[in-house]
């Protein structure tokens, strides 16, 4: 079995969903934990959603690219896009003084990745974003 | 600037053929740390009485929210003395007393209308902000000297006073110790909102928690300025004296200095410059370091921060270099290095790391640990403060991770 996955799809909401079903059709065969799968469905969802609402000023399509690499104990997720310049890092991280409710508005996803032992990291290069994600397990 | 909270005015003291205080002029802000430095035995421990009234200046003023302190009425005095506390030099704690005695002593002191029950809930509340749960009836004696401090602290801190003067408060004290210190302070300070004013030796690790820095020299204020401004002052004296007072490690991590991290950059940028040999800075910080003093202690939160610099250098090369430049903040500059070795770094660190190389023995406490770390490549010409800033910021390449 291949141990990386790479996609590229348009910045269109209607092609999200199909993209994630590729995602999990890659990951099922794998007998991954649960918790795993979930989180990497959750946040995965959660920045392509974003790129693709706020990512753009323009008509135009544009390409956007999602790589997933498996190693025995990690998995590690990359996301390109010629968006906007946006680091997701800014967001804060939980502030344990706040409801749930107020927690989820902050990014559900990239709450519950980091709740796991995880790095991320976000660069641009030239006019791209580049967000990297590993989730070690 | 707003007018200083305490202002000294062309102050004077002598004792016998020792003037000791030669035309001070100091201010001092309100919600600071200042910190106040110079040579052994040249006054200021006496700079300090001076602000809380123990010694009277032979000439000039010292002045309080720009009233001068001989101008007021006793009662006024009275008044503005509950505001301050001190801390001493060798914590002065009372030996017949126990540690809650010693703590609500101040109460008792300067409100005696307050009801027992007030102070017995105040004397508990500083105790578990200062660790000190459950030896309320121990005596000092009985203390380490870490904890002495804490009791001292806490002690000092119980009136919830507006301004606290600290006497070297690390005398005697190692390095995590040292530092756990001087990270409550700086807690205390943000979270208490007092104005602090400390004398310290602990070079370069005071200027991590100070606003201010003042060195006092041949009885005058020969500088005053930001830490950064003194670090890069021009004057010779005040050079030789920090360099001279400088450890050639920093105490905590036996990293560089900041000061001997930034001497490292100059020579990579000359390396740069004339030969085109490239190189990258990296900025990690322990982010969650206040959760991490809350929940554990300052100790394990200075523990924390030594561990991390342990385990950054065992994964640097020969030609790397490394220092501590703030209580939570560690740079690495790599030599012959562009942004990917940098980041090959970061993700190297952020694989490997786990909390049980923080944490030893059994029944762990539960321990959450959040890094980030900036990068930046060096430019010709970059200045090293622009470098830094690059790499710390969140526009550059920047990873978070998190580490249990």
């Amino acid at each position: 079995m291949a141990n990386t996955l790479s996609i590229s799809f348009a910045n269109d909401m209607r092609e999200l969903t199909h993209v994630l079903q590729v995602v999990n059709v890659f990951l099922e065969p794998r007998e991954l934990q649960s918790k795993l799968v979930y989180a990497v469905n959750l946040i995965l969802e959660e920045i392509l959603m974003n790129i693709i609402r706020y990512g753009y000023d323009d008509e135009d399509s544009h390409e956007i690219e999602v790589q997933i690499e498996l190693e025995e104990d990690e998995v590690a997720l990359t996301v390109r896009d010629d968006g906007k310049e946006f680091n997701p890092l800014t967001i804060p991280g939980p502030d344990r003084s706040k409801s749930a409710m107020d927690r989820i508005e902050e990014g559900l996803g990239l709450q519950f990745v980091r709740h796991m032992r995880n790095a991320m990291e976000y660069r641009r290069e030239g006019d791209r974003n580049i967000l990297s994600i590993w989730i070690f397990v | 600037m707003n007018q200083p909270l305490i202002q000294f005015d062309n102050v004077y003291k002598r004792f016998g053929a020792n003037q000791v205080l030669n035309g001070v002029n100091l201010s001092i802000y309100q919600g600071e740390i200042t910190t106040i430095i110079g040579m052994s035995g040249m006054g200021k421990s006496v700079l300090l009485k001076h602000i809380i009234g123990l010694l009277k200046p032979d000439s000039g003023r010292i002045l309080y929210q720009g009233r001068p302190l001989y101008e007021m009425k006793r009662a006024d005095i009275d008044k503005l003395k509950a505001k301050f506390s001190y801390v001493f030099q060798d914590t002065a704690l009372f030996d017949s007393m126990s540690v809650y005695e010693n703590i609500a002593l101040p109460l008792k002191e300067a409100t005696s209308s307050l009801p027992k029950d007030e102070i017995r809930t105040r004397v508990q509340e500083k105790m578990k902000l200062f660790d000190l749960e459950g030896i309320d009836h121990k005596y000092p004696s009985q203390l380490s000297g870490g904890m002495k401090k804490r009791v001292a602290l806490a002690r000092a801190l119980v009136t919830e006073p507006e301004i606290v003067l600290f006497d070297e408060p690390t005398t005697g004290l190692d390095p995590i110790r040292k530092s756990a210190v001087h990270s409550m302070i700086s807690d205390y300070q943000r979270r208490l909102g007092f104005t602090g004013v400390v004398i310290s030796h602990d070079i370069p690790d005071i200027f991590y928690i100070s606003q201010r820095v003042a060195m006092l020299e041949g009885g005058k204020i020969r500088f005053e300025g930001t830490p950064e401004e003194i670090q890069q002052a021009a004057d010779e004296i005040v050079q030789q004296f920090i360099q001279g007072l400088e450890s050639p490690h920093d105490a905590l991590t036996g990293m560089a200095t900041h000061a001997q991290g930034e001497r490292r950059f100059q020579e990579e940028m000359a390396r740069l410059q004339s030969q085109k040999i490239t190189f990258s800075v990296i900025a990690l910080t322990v982010q969650n370091l206040d959760e991490i003093n809350e929940k554990l202690g300052h100790v394990a939160g200075q523990t924390v921060v030594k561990t991390l610099a342990s385990q950054v250098k065992k994964r640097l090369e020969i030609t790397d270099s490394c220092s501590r430049y703030g209580m939570n903040k560690i740079m690495v500059v790599q030599h012959n290095s562009k942004m990917d070795r940098a980041r090959k770094f970061c993700i190297k660190l952020a694989r490997e790391l786990r909390v049980s190389d923080f944490i030893e023995g059994e029944g762990q406490p539960e321990l959450e640990l959040w890094i980030t770390a900036g990068l930046a490549e060096a430019r010709e010409g970059h200045p090293f403060k622009q470098v830094l800033e690059e790499a710390e910021s969140k526009d550059s390449t920047y990873f978070e991770f998190r580490i249990d």
